[in-house]
């Protein structure tokens, strides 16, 4: 899995993802959104476009970025999430709590 | 005018100033200086080479006038003969150097010609007395008797006294360099030599290793003046340190070499015998209407002392047979080959499993209490058309044999001793009607002892609960889960025992079904392994399934529960992850067994999603749970947990 991002403004970061999001990679993530947060983000849009698999340990990541942010009055985004993701979102009701927009350009607009 | 004349004419004219006969000494014969009359240190350019001295003692000698006269007259002659004689000594030196080279130059060259020890230190002898000026050199091999030592001498020096010697020089494992006879004394104990320089051999394989020179005095006789030209300086010893650092790296290259070359030997021999006792399996076991049979064997070397053996008779019966030879490696695999011959000779007269297995004992007797070796052999003789199974045990471990229609699990219990304890062996034979639905076991003991690593074992009833444990398959399957369980169990065993399986059962007819056998090791790393083996599984059933959501969910809920074992149960500990899947039209199920902790949660009582959203992690098992359509774990009696999920293929 890689991972990169583009700074919109100071308080709003792209990361866009792109691989396997799970056992193996889930820590990763989670250390990027912390960083990112850390150095100010306050808004910050995960891009899945390039993500074919999510397990359990993905989504902890996922959930973990959103804690860390809204403790610091921010708001978390998932973009272009595809099939699998969405499954596994859904099979565990993340999808009910998780902003989720269909491409980085819908949720960077989004307020 | 040469040196010696200039320094004779010098002393002469000197007497008379001195009233004593003057010497000269050169730095190279201390021994000649006596200290107690006057003498000056020769210096020129700041380097010694000799001394003035005066030769008697004179009564009434103005001590002052003696040494300043003494002084004065030394800076003459060191003024005089100084560079003549510094640079004549600076010539040996070079040439020295020179011959030194040129030695181990020809030392190299007869060293790359060959690798054989004793033609190198053949040569090597000859081109140290030629270049030390030796009446003898000598090397001792490895091994310190006569027979590895080459020496190059006239023949005065004995075999025995030069055996002697070495061995009191490499004793004393420090350079030996004496240029008196008095001082080889110890060496040798009739004073024949003059000189002598030895150094031991440093090697890593061989110890009383030394390389020697001598001189010593022919008949004829040599005059001081000659021994002491002979005489072994620093130069001599530091070469022949040299030249025995390149024999040390010769002998531990040599060794080496012959190590290597009996172990590749070893090995081809290895190879062999492995193919061989491969070659004695069965090729095709034989094909029985409504049954099916599958034997495996895997020795933990390359070859063992397990065998199984199943063939037709020529009475129409089936030979059954498991053997194990205490032991492992190949005495024990040689042993096994004659074994299978006997029986099998045995067997060309009579069925009755008691019958031969008293007749092969009697013939095997002989050869085997020689050898101190036994075996132990589970013998059953089957007749298809009948059901009729008759059965002999010599000391093996109990088969278990499965009775279909009442549940039960009989086990068949040695009979007699092993073969090869006792000339004449007592043993009793069982008989019984084999149903359709029955299952047969034979395994060897390296399966019923397969151990953890705190010391539990595997145990006939770990046998007999994992062949329950997911019925109904075809025997070949059955024999790899078998088998891949124990090995789960067995995971951290140091050396574990060869491991053989005979298993005879009902043959599974119209079988839609596709089977995939997995054993990984339990890391992060092997998931994605696992992943293609599920998806080539899937796919050979039917690649159109991979598109759909039903395989996205299934997918998921192994990934869910692989990554579960590896995090929880072996806690990223080194174990392995092993199981079976199955698919059919109905459904696919996926087996799970590991060797981790034990599953403490419910599967039933997870606390509900909606409550619990924001925690992280825990989402795994309602994953599986959700997308699974069934889905429970059972931790077994021999300590392993068994996972079992299955999903239908109609819901999609």
């Amino acid at each position: 899995m890689d991972l990169s991002f583009d700074k919109v403004t100071n308080a709003q970061t792209v990361l866009h993802v792109d691989g396997r999001l799970d056992i193996e990679t889930a820590a990763k993530l989670k250390a990027m959104s912390r960083k990112l947060i850390d150095d100010g983000t306050r808004e910050l849009i995960i891009d899945l476009q390039g993500v074919s698999f999510v397990d359990s340990s993905g989504l902890s990541a996922v959930v973990s970025a959103l804690k860390y942010i809204r403790e610091r009055e921010g708001q978390l985004k998932l973009a272009a999430v595809g099939d699998q993701p969405r499954t596994a979102l859904t099979l565990t009701l993340l999808d009910r709590i998780l902003d989720i927009y269909p491409s980085v350009e819908a949720a960077t607009l989004a307020n | 005018m040469k040196d010696h004349e200039l320094i004779t004419d010098f002393l002469v004219s000197g007497r008379e100033l001195f009233d004593s006969a003057l010497a000269f000494i050169p730095l190279e014969t201390p021994e000649a200086l006596d200290t107690t009359l006057p003498h000056f240190k020769l210096v020129w350019e700041g380097e010694e080479f000799g001394w003035l001295a005066l030769t008697e003692e004179v009564a009434g000698r103005d001590p002052y006038k003696t040494s300043t006269r003494l002084r004065w007259y030394g800076n003459v002659l060191s003024k005089a003969l100084g560079g003549h004689i510094l640079a004549e000594r600076l010539g040996e030196e070079l040439m020295m150097s020179w011959n030194e080279l040129r030695f181990m130059y020809n030392v190299t060259q007869k060293v790359a010609q060959t690798t054989e020890l004793e033609s190198i230190f053949k040569s090597l002898v000859e081109l140290l007395r030629d270049t030390f000026g030796a009446e003898a050199a000598v090397i001792s091999q490895p091994g310190g008797n006569a027979k590895n030592i080459s020496i190059g001498t006239d023949g005065r020096l004995s075999d025995l006294r030069v055996t002697r010697m070495i061995n009191r020089l490499a004793m004393h494992q420090e350079t030996v360099l004496v240029n008196n006879t008095e001082d080889t004394l110890e060496f040798v104990p009739d004073g024949l030599l003059d000189s002598m320089l030895a150094v031991n051999i440093e090697s890593q394989v061989a110890s009383s290793c030394v390389i020697a020179v001598f001189t010593y005095t022919k008949p004829g006789g040599k005059t001081e003046k000659q021994k002491r030209s002979e005489a072994f300086g620093s130069t001599h010893r530091l070469t022949l340190e040299a030249v025995s650092e390149l024999i040390g790296a010769l002998i531990d290259n040599a060794e080496l070499h012959r190590r290597e070359a009996k172990s590749v030997r070893f090995q081809a021999q290895i190879e062999i015998a492995a193919a061989i006792q491969k070659s004695l399996l069965p090729a095709k076991l034989p094909v029985i209407p409504g049954y099916e049979i599958a034997a495996g064997t895997k020795p933990v070397g390359q070859v063992g002392g397990d065998f199984f053996d199943v063939f037709e008779m020529p009475s129409g019966h089936i030979a059954l047979i498991v053997a194990d030879v205490a032991g492992k490696g190949v005495p024990a695999a040689m042993l096994t080959s004659s074994l299978r011959i006997v029986l099998r000779s045995q067997m060309e007269h009579s069925h009755f499993p008691a019958n031969i297995l008293l007749d092969a004992n009697r013939v095997l007797y002989p050869d085997m209490s020689r050898v101190d070796l036994f075996a132990t052999v589970f013998l059953a003789v089957f007749h298809p058309e009948t059901g009729q199974i008759t059965w002999a045990n010599a000391g093996h471990s109990p088969a278990l044999w499965y009775r279909a229609k009442t549940g039960e699990e009989r086990w068949l219990m040695g009979t007699s001793l092993p073969l090869g304890i006792y000339e004449e062996i007592q043993t009793d034979y069982h008989a019984g009607h084999f149903g359709g639905r029955d299952v047969l076991c034979v395994y060897s003991d390296g399966l019923s002892e397969a151990e953890t690593a705190d010391g539990r074992f595997f145990g006939k009833q770990g046998v007999a609960e994992t062949l329950k444990l997911i019925p109904g398959l075809p025997l070949e399957v059955t024999k790899r889960f078998l088998l891949d369980v124990v090995n789960t169990y067995g995971f951290h065993q140091q050396s574990g025992d060869d491991q053989t399986l005979l298993l005879m059962g009902p043959e599974v007819k119209n079988d839609d079904r596709i089977y995939t056998n997995f054993s990984l090791p339990s890391t992060v790393k092997h998931l994605q392994e696992l992943r293609e083996l599920f998806n080539s599984h899937v796919s050979q059933y039917d690649p159109e399934l991979i598109k759909t959501r039903w395989y996205q969910e299934a997918e998921l809920a192994l990934q869910e529960l692989a990554s579960n074992i590896i995090e929880h149960a072996y806690e990223y500990r080194p174990g392995l992850l092993t199981g079976l899947f199955t698919i059919s039209a109905e459904r696919l199920t996926i087996d799970f067994v590991d060797a981790g902790k034990q599953f403490t949660g419910s599967l039933c009582d997870l606390e509900p999603l909606e409550d619990n959203l924001l925690t992280e992690g825990g989402f795994g098992l309602h994953i599986i749970k959700q997308t699974m359509d069934g889905c429970n774990v059972q931790r077994l009696g021999s300590g392993l947990n068994y996972w079992h999920l299955q999903k239908n293929i109609a819901t999609q």
